[in-house]
């Protein structure tokens, strides 16, 4: 039998300071001791020794409520019960063999005292449990997601850049401009400028602002610009596209480095690689081309200018070799730019062409067929398809989850992209948020579906004519994705990437109308030739020098045409939609500001507009501080040429 | 005679209501109390008897108290709740009905459903 005095006698002065804490009620406190009844709670031992029981209904006790493992307050509860049990067994006559048999098997007593006990457990602590529990299982399911996500790898199958190269190789070398191009622009070397930049040569005009530069530039390099002019009836462009230049190329740009920024070994031969340093070079000379026409314009020498014009004319048919939509972009641009020069020209210079250079520059302006300016999009779901491949898994039946790869790669699409969106993580955050953000990403199914979708219907945008279109239904669907966090993230390759195909759709369809007002322009100019004066109205023109009226794409009615005082006018609605007979749009000064009346305004916008409209902005001129009258009440002057620039 | 555990888990804490509606009692008072009032058949061990008695108590249908006996000792008495009233009035209903039930199939002895399939089909 234990002494029970010495089991609780106080702490000695030596001893520690944690052991006298024990001795306290803080101590208590901090053990789980909490009052449970009119006395105060010793300790167990002491309890045990205390009760006097035999030995071994005392180990019995003991053993039983060790084994509950349950809260030391707790276990002192159930010692004292079992405690008084056995006390009154004993009393009333019962052997220590009869109790300890009839107590029962020791182990599943204490399991089932403790699950029992444990249901006594105050709500708080439940809770805390349950909590606990839920957390456990929340990183238990999180930690499957994370092997899940860290074992994907994407399968790169295909080669997209290899489907590419060869529509340019099925054109027989023969039949490829770019040799002949490079070989130009090798020759003839950068257009002139000068120190302070403050002129540009594709500004320069015959008898303009530093003209002796541009056409001293032109004469020293005639051999090579006809040498463009014959390029330019070759079938095809034929620039073999890839992630390098080949060894001719680099002669041409031996400064350039291959994009860096998406230096990853699973963007390697990626579509989004391709390197396009052409087109800027094309660009450049078109330019030329255009700029040799005026200085040939200049000299009456009607030929030549047709010819630099036709030739700008095949070098847009060239672009068209390859899917590529920022391809299809440039080309639509110098074919505005080869209409605009034409117009001018036709305006101020007409005396150097013959009627017959006319006709036949009308005749290779009208072989431009509206399908030729149309965007194409089959380049843009390649480069889709390419990235897709690179960033997904592959289950082999077109589904897929997002690998580690290629939420890195993600990553730094995003930082090239400038995407103000993205957060600033730590890599160690990032990677913890890694299988979460891969858990609610989209599937590649179901990316690829919505990718599809959106393309399809922006082609069916695209297909309309620009009098029937309004807001893009396709870039609200873009909008709202990314007006949702959750919905940014789940389709972040896909916002990352969709091509803004609003205003590729509607800057095609003006292309077209400067095409065909370049051809009315000339069709007026041969009228007046033929009858020494300008027609009343269109209509005129038909069937005898042009076959129909080609339409205003602002509102879809025939194109618009006011003959005053100082000479004729072909017109569209403008921005307001609202036919103002001609009146060209001017500022407070009164310049004229043509081009602010060309912007398109899709028409559910335009009628928010007017009902907000100031009723005095009907009348010009165009105050462009009033954002109620967003755009002037003016229509857009098409030819001849006007005043380009909105005044600041 | 034994009863298998299954129905133990049914009977075993309806009994223990039963009991303490008579009055407030105490742990082997309870153990001694089953066993004799059933002739043994609901008798159970104390390593049964607890757990089913901290069950009850987390379910609030019975409440307890330590008590100092006249010897001096401490005692923990249990008493029934309103709770647990009410909880034993239904589960008497219950086993009253389930008893019906039972008899009318003859699963009871001396019923008249016994009598009726007794072997040989005799009436």
């Amino acid at each position: 039998m234990s002494d029970a005095s010495s089991v609780d006698a106080p702490p000695r002065a030596e001893s520690p300071t944690w052991v006298r804490v024990l001795y306290t009620p803080l101590g208590d406190l901090l053990r789980g001791k909490l009052a449970s009844g009119p006395r105060p709670r010793k300790r167990a031992k002491a309890l045990l020794a205390e009760a006097n029981l035999p030995g071994r209904v005392s180990m019995l006790i003991q053993e039983v409520t060790g084994r509950t493992r349950l809260w030391k307050s707790e276990r002192h509860e159930v010692m004292r019960e079992l405690i008084a049990h056995f006390a009154d067994g004993l009393e009333s006559g019962a052997t220590v063999d009869e109790l300890a048999q009839s107590f029962g098997n020791l182990r599943e007593a204490a399991r089932l005292i403790r699950r029992a006990k444990k249901r006594q457990r105050p709500l708080w602590w439940r809770t805390l449990r349950l909590g606990l529990w839920m957390v456990l299982a929340l990183i238990g399911l999180y930690l499957l997601l994370a092997v899940r996500f860290f074992l994907g790898r994407p399968n790169i199958a295909h080669n997209y850049i290899t489907d590419i190269q060869a529509m340019v190789n099925a054109n027989p070398e023969s039949d490829r401009a770019w040799p002949l191009y490079r070989q130009a622009l090798l020759a003839m070397g950068k257009p002139p400028t000068i120190e302070d930049k403050s002129w540009d040569f594709r500004s320069a005009r015959p008898g303009g602002k530093h003209w002796d530069l541009a056409e001293a530039y032109l004469t020293q390099n005639a051999d090579s610009i006809a040498l463009l002019r014959e390029a330019a009836q070759r079938k095809a462009l034929g620039f073999v596209v890839g992630t390098s230049l080949s060894t001719e190329d680099q002669a041409l740009w031996p400064q350039m480095e291959v994009q860096t920024a998406l230096n990853d070994p699973l963007m390697e031969n990626a579509v989004v690689g391709v390197l396009l340093p052409y087109l800027a070079e094309v660009r450049t000379l078109a330019f030329v081309l255009a700029i040799d026409a005026r200085r040939a314009a200049a000299d009456e020498d009607g030929q030549t200018a047709v010819k630099n014009l036709s030739a700008i004319i095949g070098m847009k048919r060239q672009l068209r070799d390859l899917p590529i939509l920022v391809q299809g972009l440039v080309g639509n641009a110098i074919l505005a730019m080869t209409c605009e020069t034409a117009g001018d020209l036709i305006a101020n210079q007409p005396e150097a062409f013959t009627d017959a250079q006319l006709q036949e520059f009308a005749h290779r302006l009208a072989a431009v067929r509206d399908s030729d300016i149309s965007i194409r999009l089959n380049g843009e779901r390649m480069f889709f398809d390419d990235i897709l491949q690179r960033l997904y898994t592959d289950d082999g039946n077109g589904d897929g989850r997002m690998t580690p790869g290629g939420m890195r790669v993600m990553q730094m699409l995003t930082n090239l992209m400038g995407d103000g969106h993205a957060l600033e993580l730590s890599d160690v955050v990032r990677m913890a948020a890694a299988p979460a953000v891969g858990a609610v990403s989209l599937s590649r199914r179901d990316l690829q579906r919505d990718y599809n979708a959106m393309m399809d219907q922006f082609e069916a945008e695209a297909a309309r004519p620009l009098w029937e279109q309004d807001v893009s239904a396709a870039e609200q669907q873009i909008e709202q994705w990314m007006g949702s966090p959750i919905e940014r993230y789940r389709r972040l390759p896909l916002v990352l990437l969709a091509p803004a195909i609003g205003k590729a759709t509607q800057t095609a369809e003006i292309t077209k109308m400067t095409r065909d007002v370049t051809l009315t322009a000339i069709a007026l100019e041969l009228y007046r030739r033929r009858h020494d004066r300008w027609p009343n109205s269109l209509d005129e023109l038909v069937p005898s020098i042009m076959p129909a009226i080609p339409p205003d794409r602002f509102d879809g009615k025939p194109l618009k045409y006011a003959l005053g005082d100082t000479g004729p006018v072909l017109y569209c609605v403008g921005s307001d939609g609202d036919d103002d007979g001609g009146r060209a749009a001017v500022d407070l000064a009164g310049n004229p500001i043509n081009d602010a009346a060309r912007r398109w305004i899709a028409p559910s916008k335009r009628a928010a507009h007017q009902q907000q409209q100031n009723p005095d902005a009907s009348t010009p001129p165009w105050n462009r501080a009033d954002l109620r009258q967003p755009y002037p009440n003016a229509d857009w002057i098409l030819w001849p040429p006007q005043a380009t620039r909105v005044q600041p | 005679m034994r009863v298998e555990r299954e129905l133990m888990r049914g009977a075993g804490p309806v009994a223990v209501l039963k009991l303490l509606d008579r009055g407030e009692m105490y742990g082997y008072e309870l153990v001694e109390a089953l066993d004799r009032s059933s002739n043994g058949v609901l008798g159970m061990g104390q390593s049964t008897l607890y757990p089913l008695l901290y069950n009850l108590e987390a379910k609030g249908l019975i409440k307890a108290k330590w008590r100092t006996t006249e010897g001096g000792r401490e005692r923990k008495y249990y008493a029934l709740t309103d709770r647990g009233r009410g909880r034993l009035a239904l589960e008497t209903r219950q086993w009253n009905a389930l008893a019906r039930a039972m008899a009318q199939l003859g699963v009871l002895d001396d019923s008249p459903a016994s009598a009726r399939i007794a072997p040989g089909g005799a009436a």
